[in-house]
């Protein structure tokens, strides 16, 4: 076949058409990327304003989280971000970014966990918030009473194994671990933080 | 408008893609469990099918038979995302309603289907009267079905609670299974039967015309 | 001419078989119904008013519900109900007691603190939605008490054991029937009596054991039921004994991998659970079983193992699940295992009645 009468054929318009169309398409969903991105302080104020049902508070970043980095391990946790109140409404809370192991299929749910602190230690859990997960298909069955029940129910003590809300057995342990670990974490910051205003 | 008007009611009532073709019965089993969730998915799919439609019939002429397939994927591909993208910027909440089954709307056979059977062989006012329509057909299935499973299956309605009672089998998806296959049998009834009487006066209708003429026509002979 | 011709001979022209046995559907099932009937009075010893109430509102609720949906299918509302009473009539003349068997062997299978209206809601989907919607008697796809059973289970979680004592209904999830076995103290190895002091007596006789279903506490009952079907020719006797046999020792087997060899445990295997009400009753259903012998083999050999491997590693009442997934492949095992046709005579006794 010659070379013109390949560029004459419909192969040539084929190919041409869709390069085309795929060139055009990538360049449109770039400029909308751009568009609408949802940074990470767009998606922390989601966080907040679903924790502490729309009302305004601020944060910063908490003593030490910037040793963070990809997360820290703790327990069946992994803590990704830890982040302390500074509005004069909930003073001391600390909001931990926490993903928990041990998911449906091996999966992982990521949480918000506000950890309430008085006086240097640990001192309840308030709201709890599922930001995402992965490859749990029952999440759905997660009610907002077992959500609520972390707050209700707390001991000072990790939570047990029997706390599971029925038909997500295996989302609500990796819920449960990353409560623990948040836990853990702020318990373990407030400790050390604590030895370090005594020395 | 008559033609417009018989688009739209193909694409709502007698050809409804989930009564009547049975397409795209991914998502309608996946979501309809919830009412919510289920009209959020129908409207994504009324947005979708009639961009899709109309981008597709407006490059009719361009795009060549053999490559259409490819082309028309990635056409719908693109949209999708663009939905993604608006959702999760605005409507987190729907966002994570839908979950993964967002992301299959490109392979949904409807949108295809449509843009296969219809879009790629008429204008660009009736392909987007058809996307609209058969989107508005879907919604209204997977709406009514979706009240109906939630109600039984958790005794609730658009989240909020009615009464105690739930039929746990309904919230899953074998209840959405068996609410579907009931709800085809009920539509293709009452379907028969109005389009039955409709047809049988239409049959008295014309017979008696028929009669009329006759004994008119006999009339003036006498 | 003429006169021949006005000669006609009647001819009667009717469709094979010409010549019919004694047995009709009716007949088969008043046999079932007199079969369940000892389990149904040992259920109502053992339960009381609670076993009464679940027998009567299963067997009403069938027999409505197969009423309401014939009335509905052959237009008794048509025509402003006017033909009200011929439907009614049709119905009555061609009622073969399906529905009946059907509500007291779902009533047999439910434990007792089912309420009435789970109850009603179980016998109204085991009928209109396993057998009428297919076509009725003789055309389901799946056993309807199966069905109903499993669709009362995944939507009000109907699994815990269940005891009166003293008048009042106790649930007791040490008890669950096929449970105790796999509850870790059995598989390891030890017996049933140090466990949960149940002697053997008690679990055949059927006092004092919490189970999952009413009908299922007193085996000797069950065991009655079965000889008047084997008599009656109702059912084969082989087809529970291998069953219930073969599961057994299955199950003697999986448990060994955790502990010894207990042959012993045998017994306690086979009479735990609905094994053997399911094998009896509900297996063993002309319409979702294998027509052929060596299919009826095939599928009876499949419904063991699969119970006694399905318990071993789940603990919940498996024979309804077990009974439906064999019911689904019912229709393979006969594509698959072609039986003797009709009068079939293999070619070498042809050849001989030749010679």
């Amino acid at each position: 076949m010659s070379a013109k009468s390949f560029f004459q054929s419909t192969a040539f318009k084929c190919i041409v058409v869709l390069l085309s169309i795929v060139l055009l398409c990538s360049v449109f969903l770039t400029i909308c990327n751009a568009l609408f991105y949802v940074s990470d302080d767009e998606r922390l104020n989601r966080a907040l304003s679903e924790l502490y049902d729309g009302e305004s508070v601020t944060t910063e970043l908490a003593p030490g989280a910037d040793a963070l980095g990809n997360g820290e391990e703790v327990g069946r946790a992994v803590i990704l971000a830890a982040r302390t109140v500074t509005s004069d409404n909930h003073a001391g809370d600390w909001l931990i970014q926490v993903k928990g192991l041990d998911g449906y299929n091996g999966g992982t749910v990521t949480c918000w966990v506000v950890i309430e602190t008085q006086e240097n230690a640990v001192a309840g859990v308030g709201a709890v918030s599922i930001s995402s997960n992965e490859g749990q298909s029952y999440i759905g069955r997660i009610t907002q009473d077992f959500l609520n029940g972390f707050s209700e129910n707390f001991t000072g003590e990790d939570y047990p194994d029997g706390m599971v809300s029925s038909g997500a057995s295996y989302s609500s342990t990796a819920i449960r671990n990353a409560v623990n670990g948040a836990l853990d974490y702020v318990g373990n910051a407030l400790e050390e933080s604590g030895e370090a205003e005594h020395e | 408008m008559n033609k417009y008007k018989k688009i739209f009611l193909d694409g709502v009532i007698f050809s409804n893609p989930t009564f009547v073709l049975v397409l795209g019965t991914c998502p309608t089993l996946g979501l309809i469990s919830s009412a919510m969730s289920a009209m959020s998915m129908g409207l994504c799919i009324i947005v979708i099918l009639t961009l899709s439609n109309v981008l597709i019939s407006a490059m009719r002429k361009v795009i060549p038979n053999e490559v259409r397939i490819p082309c028309y994927i990635v056409l719908i591909a693109t949209l999708v995302t663009l939905l993604r993208m608006v959702l999760e910027k605005f409507l987190p909440d729907i966002y994570s309603a839908l979950g993964g089954f967002l992301a299959l709307i490109v392979v949904n056979c409807i949108i295809l289907g449509r843009a296969e059977a219809f879009a790629n062989k008429h204008t660009v006012p009736e392909a987007a009267m058809d996307g609209l329509a058969n989107g508005i057909g879907f919604t209204l299935a997977l709406t009514c079905m979706g009240i109906v499973c939630e109600v039984l299956g958790s005794g609730s309605l658009f989240g909020a609670k009615l009464w105690d009672f739930s039929i746990a089998l309904f919230a899953q998806p074998a209840g959405s299974f068996i609410i579907f296959g009931l709800s085809i049998a009920l539509f293709t009834k009452v379907m028969d039967s109005v389009t039955g009487n409709a047809r049988s006066k239409r049959q008295a209708e014309e017979a008696r015309r028929a009669l009329e003429a006759r004994r008119g026509t006999a009339a003036k002979e006498a | 001419m003429t006169k021949q011709a006005e000669q006609t001979t009647q001819v009667a022209v009717s469709v094979p078989p010409h010549i019919r046995g004694r047995r009709t559907t009716r007949g088969i099932m008043l046999d079932v119904a007199i079969a369940l009937l000892p389990s149904a009075v040992m259920a109502c010893v053992y339960f009381h008013l609670y076993a009464l109430m679940l027998l009567l509102v299963c067997v009403v609720g069938a027999v409505a519900t197969e009423f309401v949906y014939y009335f509905i299918a052959k237009g008794g509302f048509a025509k402003k109900c006017s033909r009200a009473g011929e439907v009614v009539k049709s119905w009555a003349l061609q009622f073969d007691c399906t529905s009946i068997v059907t509500g007291l062997i779902l009533a047999l299978i439910l434990p007792a603190n089912t309420e009435w209206y789970e109850a009603l809601l179980g016998s109204v989907f085991a009928i209109a939605l396993v057998k009428m919607l297919f076509g009725g008697t003789g055309k389901n796809l799946v056993n309807p008490a199966a069905a109903g059973r499993v669709f009362l289970f995944i939507s009000f979680s109907l699994s815990v054991g269940v005891l009166l004592v003293d008048g009042t209904l106790t649930t007791s999830s040490t008890y669950l029937s096929g449970t105790l076995l796999s509850e870790g103290a059995l598989s390891g190895g030890a017996s049933y009596q140090e466990t949960v002091e149940l002697s053997l007596l008690q679990l055949f006789l059927g006092n004092g054991v919490a189970t999952a279903a009413i009908g299922e506490t007193c085996k000797a009952a069950i065991f009655a039921g079965y000889l008047y079907l084997v008599v009656r020719k109702v059912i084969k006797w082989w087809q529970p004994l291998l069953c219930i046999a073969l599961s057994g020792f299955v199950s003697v087997c999986l448990a060994a991998t955790g502990g010894t060899f207990d042959i012993t445990l045998f017994p306690d295997y086979c009479l735990s659970g609905g094994l053997v009400f399911g094998a009896v009753f509900m297996a063993t259903d002309y319409v979702t079983s294998p027509k052929g012998t060596y299919g009826q083999l095939v599928y009876y050999v499949a419904l063991a193992l699969l119970t006694a491997i399905l318990r071993h590693f789940t603990h919940i009442e498996i024979m309804s699940f077990t009974i439906l997934l064999m019911n689904l492949l019912t229709p393979l095992i006969d594509t698959y295992i072609v039986r003797k046709p009709f009068g079939y005579k293999r070619e070498k006794k042809a050849k001989e009645a030749v010679k």
